[in-house]
C-alpha cells in the first residue's frame, strides 16, 4: 500500500502545481495569440461564421482612408514615381463616399447643398418638378451612398451612357431627366412636366452626384453600384403569395395600404408605394425584377438580403400589381403603349389583375373623386 | 462438488486492493485550469477598471433645485377614477405607476419616461409583459395583475400627457457621433438613422415606432444593450435586435445622450432634413 503513495509528498505536489501553473501560462499566451491572430478570424470565415466587425465606428475608417487617398493623390500630383492613390474604402470593403463635412465652402459647396436637399427631399426642394410624394433618396439610400441601393458614387462615373430605354447616348441630366419624369412623375407636378435640360436643379443634383464620387476611377464599374439582379426562381413570381410577404415584412412601416406615412409637417416617413402619390407605369421601379433587386437588397430597411429570392420576387409583383400613374409615353391605346413601351419587360403593365387590366393609371383628382 | 469449487479459499488473490489506487490528476488538466483561472482574473479586473472609468465618466447630477415635473405635466387628471387610482396608488400587493415612473410619467435613469409615448406603443408592452415576450420583473409583475381595458386606459392617459423634456445627456456619449448615427444612420455597419423610422425629430410614428426625444438617457443605453445582448426580443421583425447588435457600446452611449437633447415639443431640431 505504501508503494502507491510514494511520490505523492507535500513538496512534491507543491512541485506538480508549479509546473502545471506553468504550462497553464504558456497555454493562456499561445490561445491569447491565436485569438488575437488572422488565423482565427480566417477559420470562422472560413467556416461561414460572422466575424464581428472592427470596433471602430465605420464613418471613421471611411474618412481616415479618405483622408489618405487625398493625400497620396497631393503627393503623387508632385512626383509620378510614389504610389498612386487608391480607391477609399470603408469597413465593409466598398468605396467610402464623402460625408457631408467634407462638402467644400464657397458656390460649388453651395450646389452641393442644395443637391443635396432636392436628392432627400424633393417635394419640398423641388416642388415645382414634383408630382409625387416621392424622394430620389427612397430608391437611393444614405443620401445616394448605401451600396447596391444604386449609389451616386457608383452611377455618375458611367455617364454619358448608352441607354436602351430611348435609344442614344445619355448624359447624367439626360438620366435625371428620366428620373423627373418617370419617378417623381413630373407631368403631374406644378410645371407639368421635368426640370429643362440645363435648368438649376440638374445643375445641383450633379453637383452633389459628381461630389460623392470623388475619389472613384470615372467609367468603372465598382462594387455595390445599382442594384444587383436577383436569379428568376423556379416557381416565378405570384402577387398573392407576395400579399403574405407583405404584410409580414413591409406593412409595419408602408401600411396595410401601401400608403406609407407622410409627416404632419409633410415629411414623407415612409414612401407610398402604389397609388397616385408613388412612382407612375414608366419608372424603372414598375418592373418587377428591378423592384425585386431593390428590395431584396435593401429592404426591409436595414435587414437587407434576409427575404428569400422567392419572397423578394413574389413581395415585387405584389407591390407592382396595384395602379399607379400612368405612363406619360402613352399617346394611344393601353395596347399601343404596351406593345411599344412594355412588351418585353416583367411588369403588370397592360395585363388583367384580379380580373382587371391595370396600367390606365391613377392621378390625385381621380382618386380624390372615387 | 462445484460448490466446493467455488469456496475453495486457495484460488483468492490476496493482494487484491478493494480501494482504488491514488492516481494523480493529469498534470494537463490542472494547466487548462490555471489558465482558465488566469483567463478570468484578467477578465474580472478588465471588466472591473471598465465600470470604474464608466462611473466617472458619468457626469453628476445638478444639485440645484428642478420644478417637480408634476407641476409642469398637462393632462394628469385626464383619466376615469379608476385609472388615476392604479397610476397613483396601485391596487392590493401591485405598486402604483407613479412609484417608480414619476407623478407625471417622466421616468428616472432606467426607468422610462412615459409622458406623452404612443399609446399603441405602451399597450403593445404591457401586453409582451403580461406574455411574457419582454422581460422585467418589476413589469411582469404589474401588467399580469391588469386587465385588457386597464392597459388600455394606462396607455391613453400616459400618451396625451404633455410634459416638457426634463433631460439631458448623462452618459458622457460623443454627441457628435450621436447626432450622426440619429439623422444619417452608420450605413457602413448597417445601421440606419434613427428618425428614418422614428420621425424627423425622434418625436414617434404611430403605431409601431415610439418616441425617442427626451427619453431618460440611461433608459435608452439599457434597451440597445438588452438588445444587442439578445436580452429584449419584442421588437417588430426584429429591427432594433439587428440594429444594436451592429452598435458598438460608444455608439448606443453617443445616440442615447443626442435622444436626450432633443426637444419635445414638436420644433425639429437643427439638421433634421
Amino acid at each position: 500500500m505504501s508503494a502507491n503513495f510514494k511520490n505523492t509528498g507535500f513538496g512534491s505536489a507543491l512541485r506538480r502545481f508549479g509546473m502545471a501553473g506553468a504550462i497553464g501560462l504558456v497555454l493562456f499566451v499561445i490561445g491569447v495569440t491565436l485569438f488575437y491572430s488572422d488565423s482565427f478570424q480566417r477559420l470562422a470565415a472560413a467556416v461561414g461564421t460572422d466575424v464581428d466587425l472592427p470596433d471602430a465606428p465605420g464613418a471613421e475608417v471611411a474618412q481616415a482612408n479618405r483622408a489618405a487617398m487625398h493625400a497620396a493623390s497631393a503627393a503623387w500630383a508632385k512626383d509620378v514615381q510614389v504610389a498612386a492613390p487608391h480607391i477609399p474604402v470603408g469597413i465593409d470593403g466598398f468605396f467610402a463616399p464623402p460625408t457631408d463635412d467634407e462638402i467644400p465652402d464657397g458656390p460649388f459647396g453651395e450646389a452641393v447643398l442644395r443637391g443635396r436637399d432636392i436628392f432627400n427631399n424633393t417635394p419640398k426642394f423641388a416642388a415645382q418638378y414634383s408630382g409625387n410624394s416621392q424622394s430620389c433618396v427612397n430608391c437611393h439610400l444614405d443620401a445616394g451612398r448605401k451600396v447596391f441601393s444604386a449609389p451616386l458614387w457608383g452611377a455618375y462615373p458611367k455617364y454619358p451612357m448608352y441607354r436602351g430605354k430611348n435609344k442614344k447616348v445619355n448624359t447624367f441630366q439626360d438620366r435625371m431627366h428620366g428620373c423627373f419624369t418617370y419617378s417623381m412623375n413630373a407631368p403631374a407636378s406644378p410645371a407639368g412636366g421635368p426640370p429643362p435640360l440645363g435648368d438649376q436643379v440638374y445643375l445641383d443634383l450633379e453637383a452633389y452626384a459628381f461630389w460623392l464620387a470623388d475619389g472613384t476611377p470615372a467609367g468603372q464599374t465598382l462594387p455595390g453600384a445599382g442594384y444587383p439582379k436577383v436569379a428568376k426562381t423556379e416557381l416565378g413570381y405570384d402577387y398573392e403569395r407576395g400579399a403574405k410577404v407583405y404584410a409580414a415584412n413591409c406593412a409595419l412601416c408602408h401600411s396595410a395600404d401601401g400608403q406609407g406615412h407622410i409627416e404632419a409637417a409633410g415629411n414623407v416617413r415612409f414612401p407610398p408605394l402604389w397609388g397616385p402619390e408613388a412612382y407612375n407605369w414608366g419608372a424603372g421601379m414598375a418592373r418587377i425584377d428591378t423592384a425585386t433587386s431593390f428590395i431584396k437588397y435593401n429592404m426591409p430597411l436595414s435587414q437587407g438580403q434576409t427575404l428569400t429570392d422567392q419572397e423578394a420576387w413574389d413581395v415585387a409583383s405584389y407591390i407592382n400589381s396595384f395602379e399607379r400613374p400612368a405612363d406619360p409615353r402613352q399617346v394611344g391605346t393601353l395596347e399601343d403603349a404596351r406593345q411599344t413601351f412594355h412588351k418585353d419587360e416583367q411588369s403588370y403593365y397592360g395585363k388583367e389583375v384580379r380580373g382587371k387590366i391595370i396600367g390606365h393609371g391613377v392621378s390625385r383628382t381621380t382618386v380624390a373623386a372615387e | 462438488m462445484q460448490h466446493d469449487e467455488h469456496r475453495d479459499l486457495s484460488k483468492v488473490d490476496r493482494n487484491f486492493e478493494p480501494y482504488e489506487p491514488y492516481r494523480p490528476v493529469p498534470l494537463l488538466l490542472i494547466a487548462v485550469a490555471c489558465s482558465l483561472a488566469i483567463w478570468g482574473a484578467l477578465t474580472y479586473i478588465d471588466n472591473l477598471t471598465t465600470a470604474e472609468q464608466f462611473v466617472s465618466r458619468i457626469t453628476p447630477v445638478s444639485a440645484e433645485p428642478v420644478m417637480p415635473a408634476a407641476e409642469l405635466a398637462e393632462g394628469l387628471g385626464n383619466a376615469s377614477p379608476e385609472t388615476l387610482t392604479l397610476v397613483q396608488a396601485g391596487r392590493d400587493h401591485v405598486w402604483s405607476c407613479a412609484s417608480c415612473h414619476g407623478a407625471a410619467g417622466e421616468g428616472t435613469a432606467t426607468t422610462p419616461r412615459l409622458a406623452g409615448q404612443l399609446s399603441d406603443y405602451l399597450l403593445k408592452q404591457l401586453v409582451d409583459f403580461r406574455d411574457g415576450t419582454r422581460d422585467n420583473a418589476h413589469m411582469i409583475y404589474v401588467a399580469k395583475a391588469l386587465d385588457e381595458d386597464e392597459m388600455h386606459e394606462l396607455a391613453n392617459y400616459y400618451a396625451q400627457i404633455r410634459l416638457p423634456s426634463r433631460v439631458g445627456p448623462r452618459l458622457d456619449g460623443d454627441l457628435e457621433r450621436g447626432r450622426q448615427i440619429t439623422h444619417e444612420g452608420d450605413w457602413k455597419r448597417n445601421v440606419p438613422a434613427c428618425v428614418q423610422c422614428h420621425g424627423s425629430g425622434a418625436e414617434g410614428v404611430e403605431p409601431s415606432f415610439p418616441v425617442l426625444a427626451g427619453q431618460q438617457p440611461e433608459y435608452t443605453f439599457s434597451q440597445l444593450a438588452q438588445w444587442h445582448a439578445g436580452a429584449r426580443g419584442n421588437s417588430p421583425q426584429q429591427l432594433m435586435d439587428k440594429i444594436s447588435q451592429a452598435m458598438t457600446p460608444e455608439d448606443m452611449r453617443a445616440v442615447a445622450d443626442y435622444l436626450a437633447t432633443l426637444p419635445l415639443d414638436g420644433a425639429p431640431a437643427s439638421q433634421i432634413q
